[in-house]
């Protein structure tokens, strides 16, 4: 009788609009109204978002975590790629280039080899040349699939994997969307 | 008695000079071939070891061939892994519904020592000496049963039994850092807080610098990075109780 009535209560919570695989999620009781906005997943296809390279300095956006290896600095660009700084001098750090990394949050360095996420990739990046950095490995799949945001008690529009990986999520106005956790 | 005097001040110095250099060496080299992350960090490198956290397990890679990462163990643990703070011969991951405390002395199958629970939210950590630091954040897009926020310090000298000793309201805390008496708490668009940690179960708020949006810091041979909504941001911490700002990089929209 109690599986019965969590079969239902989890079916019920499938009609009212739960779409994610994940059943830990389920909308608690009590879930906020929809507030007019919601996430939205930013979608890459495949091959663009395989595209690691080096840019020319850009401007700071949105950003992220740091990561410091002796005088370089890390900043993550969320969902886009690290900016390489020379911080020799903390007085005047120097804008090296751009590292170009769609799906990028973590990273990680030893030696002039820094290992970073790239969507649900695993890269590898020779960094010895600031300004020319090379893939030297790419482990696909390391990571799993993107379906949900980060943040919890949130709406947000199904990821449609038709539409390409997802990349990030960005929060927008929109009509009461059918995900939720 | 003075030459007595004397060799006890100076005995007295030499033991603090070697207490406080023996602390320092525990934390991770910058100078050294691994860099350094913040509390934010998913990522972590020991050794041989590469640690990426997953949002249910810990996954090692082997990097001793650093150009070929195999991946190794994993660790299966609850949903909602969200950092991980390597310290001495341990790991301390945070995760949703509290802090792992691993045995790392093998970096290559870590071995889980305890798990400190607490209120499900956000959660990073940072450690030093006998003491974690966590900020737990609270509010709609976190902390399911809960609003409020936290800094919490956790004693950890008995790292199987890690003990709550100290808890105080926080606003919105993300990032942590931590170095000598000096504790660096970011509050997102609440600014930066810094804490003096003398007495670690006490922090004692020195200074809010309300005006910097903050998400994440590392602090560093007294240079504290600092990013957030406000930019990249230096300062300097060598005056403790006065931050001086080195540099600043404005984002632009």
């Amino acid at each position: 009788m109690k599986k019965i009535a969590t079969w239902g209560f989890l079916m019920m919570v499938g009609l009212v609009g739960c779409h994610t695989n994940i059943d830990t999620d389920t909308a608690p009781p009590g879930a906020p109204t929809f507030s007019g906005e919601g996430y939205r997943p930013i979608y890459s296809s495949q091959a663009e978002m395989r595209q690691v390279s080096t840019e020319a300095p850009q401007a700071l956006r949105k950003l992220g975590k740091i990561y410091v290896r002796g005088n370089y600095l890390f900043i993550n660009e969320q969902g886009k790629g690290l900016h390489l700084i020379d911080n020799a001098d903390p007085r005047a750090p120097r804008k090296l280039s751009f590292i170009k990394i769609p799906g990028n949050v973590d990273i990680a360095v030893k030696g002039n080899l820094l290992y970073a996420d790239n969507g649900r990739d695993f890269v590898v990046l020779n960094i010895a040349d600031p300004t020319n950095v090379q893939l030297v490995k790419r482990i696909e799949n390391a990571f799993p699939v993107q379906s949900y945001p980060l943040s919890i008690q949130t709406y947000f529009e199904c990821v449609d994997a038709s539409k390409g990986v997802v990349v990030g999520w960005e929060k927008v106005k929109m009509n009461r969307p059918k995900c939720y956790r | 008695m003075r030459n007595f005097l004397t060799a006890l001040v100076i005995a007295t110095f030499w033991s603090l000079f070697i207490g406080c250099s023996a602390e320092k060496s525990a934390d991770v080299n910058p100078n050294g071939q691994t860099g350094t992350g913040g509390s934010m960090a998913r990522f972590a490198i020991v050794g041989n070891s590469l640690y990426c956290v997953l949002p249910d397990k810990l996954q090692v890679y082997d990097i001793s061939k650093p150009d070929n990462p195999v991946a190794k163990n994993t660790v299966g643990l609850s949903v909602g892994l969200e950092t991980i703070f390597p310290y001495k011969t341990n790991l301390f991951i945070g995760a949703n519904d509290g802090m792992y405390i691993f045995d790392n002395q093998q970096p290559e199958s870590p071995t889980l020592l305890a798990k400190y629970t607490h209120m499900q939210s956000c959660d990073p950590v940072v450690v030093q000496g006998n003491y974690a630091y966590v900020t737990l954040r609270g509010g709609a897009t976190c902390r399911r049963f809960a609003t409020m926020s936290s800094l919490d310090v956790v004693d950890i000298s008995d790292l199987k039994n890690p003990r709550l000793i100290h808890t105080q309201n926080m606003q919105s805390p993300y990032g942590l850092g931590v170095d000598g008496s000096q504790l660096f708490v970011c509050e997102g668009n609440n600014g930066l807080k810094i804490f003096d940690i003398t007495l670690p179960t006490q922090p004692k708020l020195q200074q809010t610098l309300g005006d910097v949006k903050s998400f994440d810091v590392i602090p560093l041979n007294k240079v504290l990075l600092v990013t957030g909504e406000g930019g990249f941001l230096q300062y300097s911490y060598r005056n403790e109780g006065k931050m001086e700002l080195l540099s600043k990089i404005s984002i632009e929209l």
